[in-house]
């Protein structure tokens, strides 16, 4: 089986050969092929490079159309402080949004000629022309509150959420515009899955209740948005206690990304039986954790993961974020290697 | 139980609810009153954020909610402090915080600031990337009681092993705090750190015995003093 059908077959909830394998980097795209972190972040063209490298050196079944969380927020006008070796950050010292007036001032912009949303659409481009044909192409977009905590502040975005519930909401509906355009250039770039960040998801920011209250609407018209392409799509959401059920009632996902369970799943097992003919699993590798374990005790930890939620189908070994670039390469490779060794259905 | 007491009770619950306004509005009557200002801050306002902060403990309140208490307990305290005589309140512990060297995510340093500032802890904060020689630099100034560091991304948490044991040896009898995303109690303890906490409410528990126990081993050692 080629990567597309592998990960096409997960998707649908079938068993492939094996289980799909996703390393999920970006900040080690820079180790290891030599390039600058911050070089590579401002440059769609180098950044795809790298990216094919990197995925034919391990061989996993994905190719990632990501730079940073800050591709949206640039656009808007917000600065972005790029580093040497690091990802980058929104200029604190000049946030965009200072008022909750400002939320509703913000201004939507066109992605195929703001630089960032530009460099990222361009390195989907390359990735796709050189092998879409083998391995699936996936693009991220981030959840309207993600941008505005990098125009505001997370702090007092936090705070808005509560105080000024209404201002926010114009902000998500303006950012939410704006990620139906990109997911839309990214659809037609010829990207096959579209991954929404959901940082906010979970019981680490916000209330279950407020979450939906500031977030549902926009994320909806986002899903019907990209549901309408045909484009099949994929919920990161790594917080503690993400807010699986809340999700759904925004629309059907297809793939669920995670790092820690949701309430009401004691282990991972039972959320595979809660919800593993629902969605597709991606997961549950905790990246600071795979990260300072040996090759070895990867793959015995891969091995648990998919025993856990590999029988059946509809799982994609992987981390349940970024994996972090400072990790040894070893480590991509054992988490590559283990769903060779581990994950073969008969 | 008293009309004062009944006032500060309703102080504590309207912090409690977040109702902003009636908060301001309670604050400002009792001063008209005659309220002991201290009265107000350590009887109204300090049990409203502390209820609030176990509320955060269960799950029952989130980060706006502690956020939203904060700000207006702080703008509470601005209201009742010109009116403070000054008593020379006790220090109830000095720490230098920051993230460490080429870390820049400061939420939770910030959120560990907010919340042990308002426990009545000392706290100079270095800000964000700081080089382990300057938390060595401030200890020496401040004197302080811990060092806190956080690393909110893998490729910089070994920099708080780096701090951990720079503190020991070039300041000892300071205890050395670690926190972040990535940090664990093992990792904390592998490290040699002697305190961790997951969130901002839990490490100032951690805070206030690590700073009893280093006040202690300090009296200890001045001769004629009795351990504490």
């Amino acid at each position: 089986m080629t990567s597309v059908e592998r990960v096409e077959a997960a998707m649908q909830l079938q068993k492939a050969d094996r289980v799909p394998v996703w390393i999920r980097i970006i900040g080690g795209l820079g180790r290891v092929t030599g390039v600058k972190y911050g070089e590579l972040l401002q440059n769609g063209e180098l950044a795809a490079k790298c990216a094919l490298e990197t995925q034919e050196l391990f061989g996993d079944d994905f190719l990632y159309a990501f730079l940073d969380t800050l591709v949206e927020s640039d656009g808007f006008g917000q600065r972005t402080i790029f580093l040497e070796n690091e990802a980058g950050y929104a200029d604190k010292e000049n946030f965009m949004i200072q008022s909750p007036d400002d939320y509703s001032r913000l201004q939507l912009f066109d992605v195929a000629t703001a630089k960032r949303c530009k460099d990222l659409i361009k390195m989907a481009e390359i990735m796709v022309s050189e092998r879409s044909k083998d391995v699936p192409v996936i693009a991220i977009v981030q959840e309207p509150l993600v941008t505005l905590g990098n125009m505001r502040g997370i702090e007092k975005l936090l705070v808005d959420c509560l105080r000024y519930p209404e201002a926010v909401r114009q902000g998500v509906d303006i950012v939410t515009d704006l990620i139906i355009d990109l997911s839309h250039a990214l659809i037609g770039a010829g990207v096959k899955y579209m991954l929404l960040c959901h940082d906010y998801g979970n019981r680490r920011m916000l209330s279950e209740e407020l979450f939906l209250k500031i977030e549902k609407d926009g994320l909806a018209r986002w899903h019907k948005a990209v549901k309408a392409t045909g484009t099949r799509i994929v919920i990161h959401s790594c917080g503690p206690t993400p807010y699986v059920d809340a999700t759904f009632t925004i629309g059907e996902f297809d793939c669920f990304q995670l790092c820690y369970l949701p309430t009401g799943c004691t282990n991972w097992s039972e959320f595979k039986n809660k919800y593993g003919n629902r969605i597709c699993i991606m997961g549950h590798l905790v990246p600071s954790e795979a990260a300072r374990m040996t090759p070895k005790e990867l793959k015995r930890e891969c091995k648990n993961n998919i025993e856990e939620l590999g029988p059946g189908g509809g799982y994609i070994l992987a981390p349940g974020c970024e994996f972090p670039g400072n990790a040894s390469m070893l480590n991509y490779k054992a988490l590559v290697d283990s769903a060779e060794e581990y994950g073969r259905y008969r | 139980m008293s009309i004062k007491e009944n006032t500060l009770d309703t102080m504590k619950q309207v912090l409690f609810n977040l109702q902003e306004n009636d908060v301001y509005e309670l604050v400002r009557k009792a001063l008209a009153e005659g309220y002991d200002p201290t009265d107000i801050i350590n009887k109204g306002l300090t049990p409203g954020m502390v209820a609030v902060g176990e509320e955060f403990e269960k799950y029952r309140y989130y980060l706006p909610e502690l956020l939203l208490c904060a700000e207006i307990f702080r703008a509470s305290v601005d209201i009742v402090k010109p009116k403070m005589k000054h008593t020379g309140t006790k220090n109830k512990g000095t720490v230098v915080l920051g993230t460490i060297q080429e870390d820049i995510h400061e939420i939770g340093k910030n959120l560990v600031k907010l919340i042990f500032e308002l426990a009545g802890i000392e706290v100079h904060d270095l800000g964000i990337d700081v080089p382990c020689a300057k938390f060595i630099e401030e200890k020496s100034r401040t004197n302080a009681e811990i060092v806190a560091a956080s690393a909110m991304i893998t490729s910089t948490v070994p920099g708080l092993k780096k701090l951990t044991e720079l503190v020991k040896r070039e300041a000892p009898g300071t205890a050395v705090m670690i926190g972040g995303a990535p940090v664990t109690d093992s990792l904390a303890e592998e490290y040699g750190a002697d305190g961790f906490a997951p969130d901002c409410i839990s490490a100032v528990k951690v805070a206030e015995t690590l700073i009893g126990s280093v006040r202690a081993q300090r009296s200890a050692r001045v001769p004629g003093k009795q351990p504490g």
